[in-house]
């Protein structure tokens, strides 16, 4: 007894009565998954003498990155990734444009509560919203597990973040978010296993909850979890067939630090370019102007995402000095906002529809900022060069604030735009 | 195993994304070598290839995921990086990649120690070397220890493949 969730699935799922923080252990992981990044991974699953993937059933791959493919080398590399799914027999193989790869697992069922996931990628984090400790690892490790089914974890220590209230108009878990990297500072949590919880959290729908676990790896922490609750339940409900057991953490689990911060005194957000955790009331940066907004990401371009933004956007125009880039996380909330009129709403208003996938969130694909260029981004990272140039700057705030910015031309307050 | 090299010094939090941006991840390797590091200081790229040892501060390699950030800092003759904290993910991928990585928030407080001087670090004695100086650090895992050893995941995973080592050190 007194487990955190982390020191509880990571026992039972390698069949100890009890690991401790610090303990390296080793697991076979309940899915594994990655992207366009594949390629690497296949070409070090080959260079280890790989033949045949550990458990195909186990594995799943979803094209994100660079889709559609810019360059007759990026294509290229999709087919070494079409080839290797049909021949290990990889039947969960997403083609360009379902959607990122974080929320495609989600909205698809193949993360389940009480389960341990991988992702050859930093935002893997973002699967803890459904009760599962997942974390990212890289690609050398992808293909090793993918050749063997083994991969060693350092057993993490938990740190808890208890987030009371309700949010006020205007603010978003986006915004509670930045206060949070505001307080702790980026890679405030580095390696720790941070379990969400409190009254905030009980009351938002898993599309603001994944925002949590999301940039859960931007304050470094391993993985970030949601516990599994009637939300989850219902979430899951159309989506798998397959049974699960959740984990939870004991009520009297040692936990080496407990935050606690109050929904309702947050206020609108936006992180200064340059780190995560330059966090402040985003009327401090009003009347900066911007280029660029980019309402996308696996951080913040879920239906309801959308459907705020639209509020903004509706009847208004796109400031002509501004391209507003919308990218639906997936086709899915894709498919939703346009049957609720939202993209109608985007087209109108002159913002530029992108397929769903990363777009220039990593700064490889579509919209590559100029020198001088400012963007305000729904996403999750604004380190220098993260759009592609180290000239650019980024912010990071709400689709709320980002809409608003698009149509001010500048940054500013989204409350103003919201009636 | 001993490890000798000239250092580099580098800031608080360099990101994944500044050691290789994403539009260079997946290019041939003496590509990835022109650009590593050259958004901090376009005078960088010359400076690592003389270099075998970082010395960093707070969360190095923080932010992305993408192994080429660690590749290319290996590629480019980097051996160890010594650093307060580093990004979870590049601890991994670096390690997976060969490289030692050690946390010695003294060592990297130590001002005397400039680009260009020379340490050694003994992994054996968990001794770095600077001078008159010296410094301890705890020792790494054995897990991390024999990546490190076989030259990285890809050879360890041969070495697991080929029935040379059963990797039961976990």
């Amino acid at each position: 007894m007194s487990e955190t969730f982390a020191e509880k699935i990571l026992a039972r799922k390698t069949g100890q009565a009890r690991v401790v923080p610090g303990q390296i252990i080793e697991v076979s992981p309940d899915l594994s998954y990655s992207h366009d990044y594949s390629v690497l991974v296949i070409k070090a699953f080959n260079d280890m003498g790989g033949r045949r993937v550990w458990d195909p059933s186990k594995i799943a791959i979803c094209l994100d990155h660079g889709i559609p493919a810019n360059t007759a080398k990026e294509a290229n590399d999709h087919k070494v990734v079409r080839r290797f799914a049909e021949e290990q027999r990889i039947k969960r193989f997403y083609e360009a444009g379902v959607g990122i790869v974080h929320q495609v697992m989600v909205e698809k069922g193949l993360v389940l509560p009480g389960t341990i996931v991988v992702g050859s990628d930093s935002h893997t984090t973002s699967c803890g919203v459904m009760g599962a400790f997942a974390t990212g690892i890289g690609e050398s490790d992808t293909a090793f597990l993918w050749a063997t089914g083994r991969l060693w974890l350092r057993v993490p220590a938990s740190v808890k973040v208890t987030l009371t209230g309700a949010l006020r108009p205007g603010v978003y878990a986006k915004d509670v978010v930045l206060e949070l990297l505001r307080q702790v500072k980026g890679d405030g949590l580095i390696y720790k296993s941070i379990e969400f919880s409190g009254e905030l959290i009980e009351n938002l729908p898993v599309s603001q909850r994944f925002v949590f676990c999301n940039m859960t790896c931007e304050l470094g922490g391993k993985c970030g979890v949601i516990a599994c609750d009637r939300t989850t339940r219902e979430y899951l409900e159309n989506r798998t067939e397959v049974s699960y057991e959740p984990t939870y953490a004991d009520a009297d689990a040692h936990y080496d630090q407990e935050i606690v911060i109050d929904a309702s005194t947050v206020s609108p957000m936006i992180a200064l370019p340059g780190d995560v955790d330059r966090g402040v009331p985003i009327e401090k940066a009003a009347g900066t102007k911007i280029d660029q907004a980019f309402l996308g990401s696996c951080t913040n371009a879920r239906a309801d995402d959308l459907e705020v933004a639209a509020a903004v956007l509706r009847g208004r125009k796109v400031h002509p000095k501004v391209r507003l880039l919308v990218v639906p996380a997936s086709a899915q909330e894709g498919l939703e906002a346009m049957r609720k009129g939202y993209m109608e709403i985007f087209q109108e208003a002159g913002a530029i529809i992108l397929p769903s996938g990363c777009a220039v969130c990593h700064g490889g694909h579509q919209g590559v900022l100029a020198d001088g260029d400012k963007c305000i981004s729904s996403s999750n990272r604004n380190f220098t060069g993260r759009m592609g140039n180290p000239k650019a700057e980024i912010y990071l705030a709400s689709p709320a604030a980002v809409a608003a910015a698009a149509v001010a031309g500048e940054i500013a307050d989204p409350r103003e735009f919201l009636s | 195993m001993v490890l000798k090299g000239k250092i580099l010094r580098l800031p608080d939090r360099v990101s994944g994304d500044i050691i290789l941006p994403a539009a260079y991840a997946r290019l041939p390797v003496e590509n990835m070598l022109e650009q590593v590091l050259a958004g901090l200081n376009p005078e960088l790229p010359k400076k690592v290839a003389m270099s075998q040892i970082i010395v960093a501060g707070d969360g190095f390699g923080c932010g992305t995921g993408r192994e080429s950030s660690a590749t290319v800092l290996k590629e480019a003759g980097i051996r160890a990086i010594i650093a307060k904290s580093f990004g979870r993910l590049f601890f991994r991928n670096a390690i997976n990649r060969g490289i030692l990585l050690i946390e010695a928030a003294a060592l990297v407080d130590c001002d005397a120690l400039r680009d260009g001087d020379e340490l050694t670090i003994d992994l054996d004695s968990r001794e770095i070397r600077f001078g008159n100086s010296q410094y301890d650090f705890p020792a790494p895992p054995q897990i991390i220890r024999e990546i490190i050893m076989a030259g990285g995941l890809i050879n360890y995973g041969k070495l697991l493949l080929s029935g040379e080592t059963t990797g039961g050190s976990v």
